[in-house]
Parts: C-alpha cells; structure tokens; sequence
C-alpha cells in the first residue's frame, strides 16, 4: 500500500431504483410505435470521491437528493447500478460472503433511523456485543466489559445493558447504534445523521467522541447531516450533493466563506441561528419541484436556479476544479458560478 | 395568561412505566399551559419525556406504562376520563400528533397514497378520489417532487425526510386545534425544513392552532416558538418566552445546554458540555434531579424544587435562581 492511497475511492458510482407502476402507465408512444417505458429513480448519479484516511468529509444536500442511497451503496447494501467503490485500493462493490467480511469489520455505518436498524428481540448488551463476536475481536469473558465501557462513552447508564431498543428513547438509541458501530474498531464510519436524534448537550457529547475517537485510532469519517454547525464545527471538506449528482466539493472554511455554486449559497443562506429569534416564513418554491425520476437536460438545479442561462439547459456541468486561493482542492460544477 | 384563551391546560401529569426492573417516572409532575395559536418548544436532555408527555396528551400510552396522576384539561374537558372510542375520533381531527420516529405512522406494506387516504376519508369522510386527488396536494405542499406518481410508492422507498414529510402532511391535513409535532423536521435539510415550518405557521395562524414543538434544534426553536420548556429526568425545569429562555436561561441545565451548542468556539476543539449523565429514572435520587452534575448544586437542592417565577413571563425550578 503506497502511502498517499486513500483509504476510499468511489468512481461513477450509480444507483437507480426502479419506480413501481402499472403496465398501462408505461405503455407510451414513440415516433408512432408503441413502447414500454421502464422508469427509474435516478438516486445516486456518477458520484466521484476520494477519501484520504484520517478525515472528515461531511456530505450535505436536499432530503431526497441520495445521501442515505450513496452511504449505504458505498457500504454494500445496495450494489451500485454502475461505477466503483474502492477501500484501500481494492474494489469491493460486489464481494458478498466471506469476501466481504473483513470489509464489514473495517467499514460501519451508524444508520439515520435508530428505530429500524436496531433488532428489536436484542438487549443492548448482545447488540453492542455482535460485532466484537462475529469478527472475534474480544474474548467472551471481557465483552461484558468492553459493552459498559462502550455505553459510558456514549453516555448510556450500563445499567441500562438488559433493556430491549423499545425501552428507549429516540436519542437512547442512536447512541446504541454509534457504540456497535465503534465495537468492531473500524477504520471508516459513515455516520448517516448520527446526532439529529440527540439533544445538544448529547450531541456535543458524542461529537467530542467521535473527535476523540478519531485522533486515537486514525478514524475516517463520511459524515451525513442536516445540520450545517455541525458539520462547519467537526468536517474537513464539505461534499455537497443535488437530485444524486456531486455539485460542490471543498475545505470546509473555503466553502463555508465562498460557496460558488448557487445550490450551496441556498443551503447555507437558510441555516437558522440563535442570533436571530424571529421566524422568517421561507418562500414556497415556485416553478417545478426538481425530480429524480424524470432527470432534466443540462444543470439538475437550472429549474430553481436564478441565475439560469441557454447553457444550463442544454449541457450539465461536469465537477471540475475551480482555481482556489487557499491551495485546497475545490470543485464545483457550475456553468456560471457566484464569484463575489 | 387570560384564561379565556388556553386551549390546553395540564396539571400534574405522572406517566410511569412499570417494568420488571422497578418504577420508570417517564413523566413525573408536569404542568403547563398552551394558549390557542401559541406555539411552544420543548426541549430537554434525551430521554427526558418529550415524546412520553406528547403520547400522553393524546392518551396513547401502552402497557407496562400508565398516566397515574394529573390532568389535561383540551377546550374544558379533561382529556384522562373522555371514553376511548371519543379520543379515538378526536385524534387526527381536534388533535393531531407528528410522531418523531415516521415508521411508526406509516404501514410498511401500504402504498404511501393508500395510507393518506385512508386518514382523509376517515376524518373528512371525503370520496376516494377526492381524497387522491388531495392526497397529492398534500404532498406537494410538502415539497414532494412527482407527488402523483410518488403516491403508489411504498414507504421504504421514499428517503427519510420525504418520509416525515408525509406524517407531517398527514397530521396537517385536517388543521387541528392542538398539534403536538415531535422532532418534525429533524431529517430535513435547511430549505426543505424552512419550507415545513412556514405551513405550520400558516397552520397556526389560518386556524389558531396551539403547537408543541419537540425538538433538540435550539436555533429552530428560537426562531419557531413563542415559549419554550425545558424538560429534565421528567420535570419541566424551566419555562418562559424564547427571549427569556435563551438570553437569560436561570437554570444551570438550560445554562449548559445553550453553551454546547456549536458555533461559538474554534473549529474542531471539543464542545462544551455537561458532565454526567441524566439519572437513570428508575431511581431517581432525591431532591433535585439535576443535583448530581450541578456546578451550583448545595445543601438546599436535597428537596425537590418547584417551577417558581424567576422574572416576568419566566420560570425555573431551581433553589439558587427562585427570587420572586
Ligand atoms: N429502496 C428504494 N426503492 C426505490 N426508491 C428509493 C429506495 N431508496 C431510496 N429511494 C429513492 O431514492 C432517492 C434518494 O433517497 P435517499 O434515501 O438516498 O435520500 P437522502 O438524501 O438520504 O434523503 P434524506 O435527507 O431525506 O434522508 C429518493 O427519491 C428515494 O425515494
Ligand atoms: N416502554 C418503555 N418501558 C420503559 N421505559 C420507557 C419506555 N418507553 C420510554 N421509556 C423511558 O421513558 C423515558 C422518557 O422517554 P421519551 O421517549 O419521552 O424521551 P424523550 O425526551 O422524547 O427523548 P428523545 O429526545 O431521545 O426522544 C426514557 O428514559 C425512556 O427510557
Ligand atoms: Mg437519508
Ligand atoms: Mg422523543
């Protein structure tokens, strides 16, 4: 392994999900023949990303736009519709069974919905403990152990470890699911919303984990989430994503004092803080709500953008580099971007 | 407060669970009151009962837990002795709740359309194909790209915040009296989430709906809610207008809270937070519960304080912060 390999590489990586219809909603006409049309939800859209070992890429974006899909494709739970998923060099996309299973140990993911992704016929204390079995990582007498000292970290009472997941609260859960995924000692976390459950004194509570966990054991986080402190406080570099496509790729500070692409000035420009205590009514979005079934020609944000032209209709822009004055790496893909 | 005007009065409410491990006071001696059109955050450590209090307005709490004590008095009626059947129609009419966790609103084996439907021809008795067509229109109104052809989709097929965004849609649809809206928005983005709240505001104001807003965005609530509640180990600890609350929190929890929240300190150092955790609430220890990781707790705090004014419009319970 040379040592500037990142430790993830995603190349063209697609996912589309076939959307269900009757057979006469497909049939349609084309040039006077009859044809079947298969629709598609096109979630993740040729996503080009690299991950160097040891940093925090958070990825942002429109609910709807593919993180979940783009995080769990990287993951294996998905197999990608087309493209690459590269950990440390090796393609691991397809592998299945025994080939992936060391994969499964260097890879977790702390799920959005710790409702769904904990088993509900488990007590915490087995839940915590299965990683540190399957990958024969702890000997049986010290998991009982290693589980309390994990839910102290999370800030969870050990003495909780007999109670079943719907004994818990929402935010309870959520920390169930960030001390299983740190068991096994990986060495990525893709961490989709692993706070928003958690009220902001936990939440700071787990970010300082997660902070601390990372300079101890070199930890890689791909780092899902709403919330733009957050991630201007804990990430490195900000991806952000729109209708599956990559848009905007930067340092964290570059992206937060410049963002170019007129999708991220919006995102950013709706961040509600405490300086504020008024409620502004946002706009309803006027003109076609943007859709990942039926893709648009040329830029995926040209039906919203207001700085639309001829060009963005016709032609997507590709994510290219944009010359930076830091000296970090900022792509964007943009015809026209906000320069001032 | 005129009295006129509070649509919701509760009273003392106790909701305990009754596990094999002991007593778990989820809810242990709750009162506040809402007027109609106000909307009011809670918010608290994880945990704390938010979600337990909001079942409990709606009486939808299941063995092993029990509401023991209290009342909670909607439009002059205690809500804790109407007949079931009658709370069942009250629910999703007069009173609507947005569950924090979607999956449990939505069926996973109906289609996401069906499951609209079937409310809005339940509450509203409208046709089936009147309530398809409004079925779409709600989801529009979310935001929900392609609302018609979305409508046949099931709901693991929609991500997680399209997802709340139909539970939203769903408990809007009838513009209740009273919503209890908990964590509403928490897997939106900013502009979608922007989007959300402005037609609950529209909500509140069109129709004088009264909100409770569970949340654990404490920017959104400044900017949301009128009042807000701080919930801690099941007791409102503090309570009073946003203003109050957030410049001038009385309460060392409230004080820790806002201090963790990121933004005012340098990037990538640790956050300030509070150390310790909530007690288990099985045994709770006497007196206040937030003793044990309070920088200002002393002698006085081995009784249990009660929610007392601390200014105008402002409340906490707290033995340093009670002048009158
Ligand atoms: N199993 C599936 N079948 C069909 N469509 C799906 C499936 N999973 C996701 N989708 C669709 O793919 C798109 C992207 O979904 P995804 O969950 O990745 O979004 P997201 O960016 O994580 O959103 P959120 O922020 O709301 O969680 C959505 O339009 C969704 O409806
Ligand atoms: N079925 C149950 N059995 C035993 N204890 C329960 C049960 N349901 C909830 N609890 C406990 O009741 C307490 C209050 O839970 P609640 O869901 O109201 O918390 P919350 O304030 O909404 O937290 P969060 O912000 O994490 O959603 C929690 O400590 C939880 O462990
Ligand atoms: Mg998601
Ligand atoms: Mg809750």
């Amino acid at each position: 392994m040379t040592v500037n390999q990142p430790l993830l590489r995603v190349e063209g990586l697609t996912k589309h999900f076939p959307v269900q219809k009757g057979l006469l909603d497909r049939i349609s006409f084309q040039g006077g023949r009859l044809a079947l049309r298969s629709q598609v939800v096109h979630a993740v859209n040729g996503v080009n990303l690299v991950l160097a070992r040891g940093e925090t890429l958070a990825l942002v974006g429109e609910s709807g736009c593919g993180k979940s899909t783009l995080a769990k494709t990287i993951i294996g739970l998905h197999t990608p519709t087309a493209g690459q998923v590269y950990f440390e060099g090796q393609e691991i996309s397809r592998l299945q069974g025994r080939a992936r299973k060391p994969f499964r140990k260097k890879i977790q993911m702390i799920f959005q919905d710790p409702f769904s992704s904990l088993n509900p016929r488990k007590k915490v204390m087995d839940i915590i403990a299965a990683p540190m079995k399957v990958h024969g990582l702890v000997g049986k007498t010290d998991r009982q152990t290693k589980v309390y000292e994990l839910m102290e970290k999370v800030g969870l009472h050990p003495a909780y470890a007999n109670r079943y997941p719907h004994q818990f609260s929402g935010g309870q859960r959520q920390r169930i699911g960030i001390a299983r995924s740190l068991a096994s000692l990986p060495e990525l976390i893709i961490a989709d919303e692993p706070i928003s459950a958690l009220d902001v004194s936990i939440q700071a509570q787990v970010l300082n984990l997660l902070m601390a966990m990372q300079e101890e054991f070199h930890l890689t986080y791909l780092f899902v989430s709403h919330d733009l402190s957050v991630v201007k406080h804990l990430s490195n570099r900000v991806a952000v994503m729109y209708l599956g496509f990559l848009v905007e790729v930067a340092e964290t500070e570059a992206i937060f004092l410049k963002p170019a692409h007129p999708y991220t000035r919006l995102l950013f420009a709706a961040i509600p803080t405490l300086d504020v205590l008024e409620f502004r009514e946002g706009d309803q979005q006027e003109g076609e709500v943007p859709t990942p079934i039926d893709l648009t020609r040329g830029c995926p944000f040209h039906p919203r953008c207001g700085r639309t032209q001829a060009l963005c209709r016709e032609m997507r822009p590709e994510l290219t580099s944009l010359a930076s004055v830091s000296g970090g790496e900022h792509l964007l893909a943009c015809h026209y971007p906000v320069r001032d | 407060m005129s009295g006129a005007d509070v649509i919701l009065e509760i009273k003392g409410l106790k909701t305990h669970f009754f596990t094999r491990r002991g007593v778990v006071k989820a809810v242990d001696g709750v009162d506040f009151s809402l007027r109609r059109g106000e909307v009011m955050g809670l918010v608290g450590e994880s945990g704390a009962g938010k979600s337990i209090t909001g079942f409990s307005i709606l009486r939808l709490i299941d063995e092993p837990g029990r509401i023991v004590d209290g009342e909670v008095i909607f439009e002059g009626r205690d809500l804790l002795t109407v007949p079931e059947a009658e709370m069942r129609r009250l629910r999703g009419d007069r009173l609507a709740m947005v569950f924090q966790d979607p999956q449990t609103s939505l069926d996973p084996v109906f289609t996401v359309g069906s499951q609209i439907v079937e409310s809005l021809v339940f509450h509203q008795s409208l046709s089936p194909s009147q309530a398809g067509s409004r079925a779409a229109e709600l989801l529009r109104a979310v935001g929900i790209p392609d609302a018609e052809k979305r409508l046949a989709a099931y709901p693991h097929q929609f991500s997680g915040g399209m997802r709340q965004r139909v539970v939203v849609a769903i408990a809007m649809a009838q513009n209740p009296a009273l919503l209890v809206a908990d964590e509403p928005t928490t897997a939106l983005d900013v502009t979608i989430q922007a989007q959300v709240l402005t037609l609950m505001r529209r909500l509140v104001r069109n129709h004088g709906t009264a909100m409770i807003l569970i949340t654990h965005n404490m920017a959104l609530v400044g900017q949301f809610c009128d009042s807000i509640a701080v919930m801690y180990a099941g007791q409102l600890i503090e309570h009073g207008t946003k203003e109050k609350v957030i410049r001038d929190p009385q309460h060392p929890y409230t004080q820790g809270l806002i201090r963790s929240i990121p933004g005012r300190q340098e990037r990538c150092r640790r956050l300030d937070q509070i150390p310790g955790m909530m007690p288990n609430l099985i045994d709770l220890p006497p007196g206040c519960p937030f003793r044990p990781r309070c920088p200002s707790a002393g002698g006085d705090c081995v009784q249990r304080p009660l929610l007392r004014p601390v200014g105008l419009d402002h409340q906490a319970a707290c033995w340093r912060r009670n002048r009158p």
